[in-house]
């Protein structure tokens, strides 16, 4: 059969001829745009050095659908908790380590403080003169190792608690164990559970049922609480396209909107609960005017615009019919929270006078908040709607570029880069028992590292394309860093340098690496196959409907034996031929991600080669390293991280016509020294000021 | 405050209003009478069956024999004590699929269209004669979602080429069907509930003027869910039934461990128990049960206490279904592979027992109901889409001749599907892309 490609990916021949088609239009963006400025000022704010800079792609006339788009599970969650924050105080406590938090709950996550996942335990030992020089915790999770050394969990000295603190993901179930400090072996003090050691002492106890079974009313009540999405249905995926926020697949069933109306009632019930805190006037002389000086601000939030007259009138109207002013208030929230015009992302526009339609400002600011914090428009962000700061090309872009400067843009950022990689759900993945090391701390940890890493080098490093390839330092917790095979030193996750020779990069991360395998081995089709599509944007298709067997697997063979009937069959090279030779790349790399120096016992071959890349016959590479140089310094993986961040900004696979916009935002990436903050403030920008179809 | 959902007494004025495009593809309603299935319950499986092999072997799924004395083979056995319930198939065709496979399969399986590019049969029964029940539709899924399964793994199309997510968790489907533990007391109608979903649908209605067209069908199928839910609130639960005053799971998962293997059979019970409950309870007329999805990653050698079980071998249900060339008993996948698909007909064999056990009208609900079995290929290593291992089983009333080898050959699966709808008392003359007429199920 022959290759060829699905809708989803075309074919890279296709692309590279694509390309040409509006090169010269993009490379002159920058300064054909700066003359339709209107000189709009913006309350941006941060190293803005692009004054009077536009998106790229202005000059793009071809219009995209007008859409409305649900809020997605994260995006919802991230919307009401910025309307009815979990802390009846208002604004969550910002902080810079854990230690300015409540510590036995708590941690500091993206610059205030989070309570902790129930699967998070916290150890506390209590030394306000700082009198002891070590403290380990050992027990049946770590295998009684009572020094750090042979992989006990060392307690930090937190000197603001006068305390030996320590924070793990624990593993639902019974577990014992017992604190070493200074070499001598006790139970742990906060903890009153206890059990029998077996030698005439107590071992300490923690029982764990953190998902879904009983961990206390209190427990879950308030799990739902900061996950007020976790019963909704999740999002169905359009095949090819990766992200949660496609715009066809969005769909209201029955099901959603019995859970929607639930959650609101909670969400209702717990903003209410304070009604003198969140009603502008004395609950006691709540009358009409009250009713809308409540609607007009709360309202304002939960659609992210402000209300029109009849909408004022409307809930202002439902209010005044209820019994009292809590149960108005309540009534009010519940409806809007339940409303489509809170629950879809409104990207509609209005037609001007040249017969397209352009978003409104708010709008804008709807895809400006969405696609760079993956939550709604603040306070001030709308206030510069208002305000006419973007009704300019310029003036979103700006504000493009300083939203990237708060840390919510981490939310984002994560959002991408999980659904990029597929690496979402490496913490449940199931590994045969022979991997024993491969248990849920360790999970959690690989999970951690592939979904942060780049969030961490755009918000905290150099923010460089190349460094997404060919970094060998990164954050990881202790099991990773015992896997990785570095030396490490503590319990929280830290900076390490990894073997160079070894790893580089995303390619070289655990949780990517085990993501493309099966449960008991590799899978270098798997692999090869993530490559071509997540990272080259080629499509795959499917199997052909006959597919010749490979014969059983024997154990003895190496997996590039195995693979070579591809190769000999030409029923299966057709395709194979593609993708195997990448991912036969990978084989130094076990199904966890863990180095090995051979396969069934025989030396691992790991060189392979990219079929067609960038117009060669094709790309050869010796490894890892050498195959992440490769994709770094690849238009055609520039072009398609181009692309995938265009299609999670959008929503939706590009079409023919978008080529022009992604085109520009190509030319403009290469142009902006392959600098992907500027990507992410340009791209989505660049979709905020697209014209819309009439 | 959350009432117990009960069934409705009445439909209440809302009933009256016009509902949007729906009513345009959706059959007629027919009241239900004698002849006609009370419910249809769907149940998938993945990634087909033994089917005839590479080689030319005959296939190890179809029964042998005539119509009405035929043998069934091993796959099918644990139908034996039920095959006179049953109606089995050969010739049944799905035709040509757009990606073919797998994922071509899928999409055609309960929408007869190609890519998926209609309403499935679920959707239109449940807009049409599944109308007046509190839910429409209910789609459980047993780990469906699993692996981050992408839409063309899903078999239920809410509308055209948009298939919707299946509910994974028992304990959040029980709870939106019969409400939580702390839900007690009489169901009433909660005033305060109406004045909310009122002011949700002004918005609709404001949301809709505004927009015209623009994503018309989208804020349809919004305002439809919308719509049933209000008849469920503005009902407040005024008859209660009789069988439904202690429902309770059959099993509690944490959510967890949904998607451990080693879980799947209790999910799977929790699910099949979950449905059968809902409909007793009057709650639903039709149902989609789809168990993991299309090339599964799903570990069946993890199965505790089933033939499958070897915990020092992983043996994922998509790798067995790739068994080879020929039925090869010395090998590994094609052992496995016999066992999974059993195990799953097994699982049918079970929703049809739990179906029996509850007395209904002058039989039992399986009497008066209409149940399909199916997969989206044939052979899983062929991946063709003749010969479909489809099963039907239930009376429907009357309406269905079972205990039967039904033979069609070359016929669309569309008309089966047509078949089934009519069964259900909907005008249905044809079903899918081909416009194939229904089959004879009597």
């Amino acid at each position: 059969m022959s290759y060829a490609a699905r809708p989803s990916g075309p074919p890279l021949l296709a692309l590279l001829l694509a390309t040409s088609a509006c090169r010269d239009g993009a490379g002159a963006a920058a300064s054909a745009g700066a003359d339709d400025g209107t000189g709009a000022t913006t309350i941006a704010t941060g190293d803005d050095d692009s004054g009077g800079d536009v998106p790229p792609g202005s000059e793009c006339t071809a219009a995209v659908p007008r859409a409305l788009r649900l809020l997605t599970r994260r995006e919802y969650e991230r919307t009401v908790l910025a309307l009815v924050p979990l802390s009846q105080d208002g604004d969550a406590i910002s902080c810079e380590a854990d230690a300015q938090c409540e510590l036995a709950t708590q941690s500091c996550v993206g610059g205030s403080c989070q309570d902790d996942p129930c699967s998070l335990h916290t150890f506390v030992l209590a030394d306000p003169g700082h009198a002891h020089a070590q403290v380990v915790v050992a027990g049946d999770f770590n295998g009684w190792a009572a020094t750090a050394a042979d992989g006990g969990w060392p307690l930090d000295y937190v000197d603001a608690a006068g305390a030996w603190v320590g924070k793990r993901v624990i593993a639902d179930g019974h577990h014992a164990y017992k604190f070493v400090v200074d070499g001598s072996w006790q139970t742990d003090p906060n903890n009153d559970a206890h059990e029998p050691d077996g030698v005439g002492g107590d071992n300490s106890v923690l029982e764990l049922h953190c998902d879904g079974a009983p961990a206390g009313d209190d427990g879950d009540a308030n799990d739902d609480d900061a996950h007020p999405a976790r019963a909704f249905p999740v999002e169905s995926r359009t095949p090819g396209f990766p992200f949660d926020d496609g715009v066809a697949s969005g769909l209201v069933t029955t099901v959603h909107v019995e859970q929607y109306l639930r959650a609101a009632e909670r969400i209702a019930a717990r903003a209410t609960a304070d009604l003198a805190a969140l009603l502008p006037c004395d609950p006691a002389s709540f009358d009409r005017s009250c009713a809308e000086a409540f609607v007009a601000d709360f309202g304002a939030r939960a659609l992210r615009r402000p209300l029109q007259h009849d909408e004022l009138a409307a809930y202002a109207d439902r209010m005044m019919a209820q019994q009292g002013a809590a149960t108005a208030a309540a009534v009010v929230i519940r409806v809007l929270l339940s409303s489509p015009m809170f629950l879809y992302r409104m990207e509609i526009g209005t037609v001007g006078d040249d017969g397209t339609a352009t978003l409104d400002a708010y709008e804008r600011a709807g895809v400006l908040a969405y696609g760079l914090w993956g939550g709604p428009p603040d306070a001030t962000l709308l206030q510069a709607a208002a305000t006419g700061a973007l009704d300019s090309d310029e003036g979103v872009l700006a504000q493009a570029q300083a939203m990237l400067d708060d840390p919510r843009a981490h939310e984002a950022l994560t959002a991408f880069a999980s659904q990029w990689l597929d690496v979402e759900h490496v913490a449940e993945l199931e590994r045969n028992a022979s991997f024993i090391d491969f248990d849920a701390v360790l999970a959690a940890q690989m999970a951690a590292e592939s979904r942060d890493s780049l969030a961490r080098i755009v918000l905290e490093d150099d923010a460089r394309w190349h460094s997404l390839w060919l970094a060998t330092d990164t954050v990881v917790g202790p099991q990773l860093a015992a896997l990785y095979g570095v030396p490490f030193d503590g319990a929280a996750p830290q900076r390490v340098e990894l073997p160079p020779e070894r790893r580089a990069g995303l390619l070289a991360q655990a949780g990517v690496l085990a993501r493309y395998a099966h449960s008991d081995r590799t899978s270098p089709v798997r692999r090869g196959v993530f490559v071509l599509e997540r990272l080259l944007c080629q499509g795959v298709p499917p199997p052909p409907a006959v597919v010749p067997s490979i014969g059983e697997i024997d154990p003895g063979q190496t997996a590039r034996e195995v693979l070579a009937q591809h190769t000999a069959d030409p029923a299966c090279s057709g395709c194979h031929e593609h993708f195997d030779p990448i991912g036969l790349g990978f084989e130094h790399f076990d199904a966890i991600g863990r180095w090995r120096d051979d396969d069934a016992g025989a030396p691992i071959d790991a060189s392979g080669w990219i079929p067609g890349l960038d117009g060669r016959d094709q790309a050869d590479f010796a490894d890892v390293p050498g195959l992440a140089a490769i994709v770094a310094d690849s238009p055609t993986a520039q072009r398609c991280f181009v692309q995938q961040v265009h299609r999670f900004t959008a929503g939706a696979l590009e079409r023919d016509e978008d080529a022009c916009r992604i085109d520009a935002l190509t030319t403009d990436f290469a142009a902006q020294d392959h600098d992907l903050r500027a990507l992410f403030a340009r791209t989505v920008a660049a979709w905020a000021v697209a014209p819309r179809q009439p | 405050m959350i009432t117990r959902r009960r069934l409705l007494q009445s439909v209440g004025p809302a009933a009256a209003l016009a509902l949007p495009f729906f009513e345009l593809i959706s059959p007629q309603r027919v009241r239900a009478a004698d002849g006609v299935a009370q419910r249809v319950i769907v149940m998938y499986f993945p990634d087909g069956v033994a089917g005839p092999s590479q080689d030319g072997e005959p296939s190890l799924w179809h029964p042998t024999g005539s119509e009405f004395d035929f043998v069934l083979p091993e796959q099918l056995a644990p139908l034996e004590a039920r095959r006179d319930d049953c109606v089995f198939f050969r010739g049944l065709t799905l035709g040509p699929t757009d990606s073919g496979s797998h994922p071509g399969g899928a999409k055609k399986l309960l929408t007869a269209t190609d890519g998926g590019n209609g309403v499935s049969i679920d959707h239109v029964l449940a807009n049409g004669v599944g109308a007046d029940a509190p839910w429409r539709h209910l789609y459980l899924g047993v780990a469906a979602n699993a692996d981050g399964a992408s839409g063309d793994k899903l078999i239920s199309y809410a509308s055209a080429g948009q298939s919707i997510t299946p509910q994974d968790d028992p304990r959040t489907a029980f709870e939106l069907l019969f409400g939580r533990p702390g839900d007690v007391g009489e169901p009433q109608v909660d005033p305060v509930a109406v004045s909310v979903i009122d002011g949700v649908l002004d918005d609709m209605d404001r949301l809709r003027t505004r927009l015209g067209n623009v994503e018309q069908s989208k804020l349809d199928l919004h305002l439809q869910a919308l719509r049933e839910v209000e008849l469920r609130i503005k009902g407040g639960g005024a008859a209660g039934v009789a069988d439904c005053s202690a429902p309770s799971l059959s099993a509690d998962v944490p959510a967890a461990e949904l998607y451990s293997p080693a879980r799947f059979p209790e999910v799977m019970k929790a699910q099949i128990d979950l449905m059968v409950l809902a409909m007793a309870c009057g709650l639903s007329r039709v149902g989609v049960l789809q168990a993991s999805h299309h090339t599964s990653d799903l570990l069946m050698s993890q199965f505790p206490a089933t033939e499958m079980y070897d915990p020092g071998y992983d043996m994922r249900s998509h790798q067995a279904s790739h068994y080879g060339p020929a039925h090869d008993p010395a090998k590994k996948e094609f052992v496995a592979y016999v066992q999974q698909v059993r195990w799953f007909v097994a699982q049918f064999a079970a929703l049809l027992e739990a179906l029996r056990a509850v007395p209904e009208l002058d039989g039992t609900m399986l009497d008066h109901s209409i149940v399909l079995l199916c997969t989206e290929v044939c052979d899983g290593n062929t991946h063709l889409h003749d010969d479909m291992p489809f099963v039907l089983a239930g009376r429907a009333g009357g309406r269905v001749t079972t205990g039967r080898l039904a033979t069609h050959e070359g016929v669309r699966h569309g008309g089966l599907l047509a078949a089934i709808g009519q069964a259900m008392g909907a005008e249905l003359p044809s079903f899918g892309d081909a416009g194939t007429a229904a089959i004879a199920l009597g």
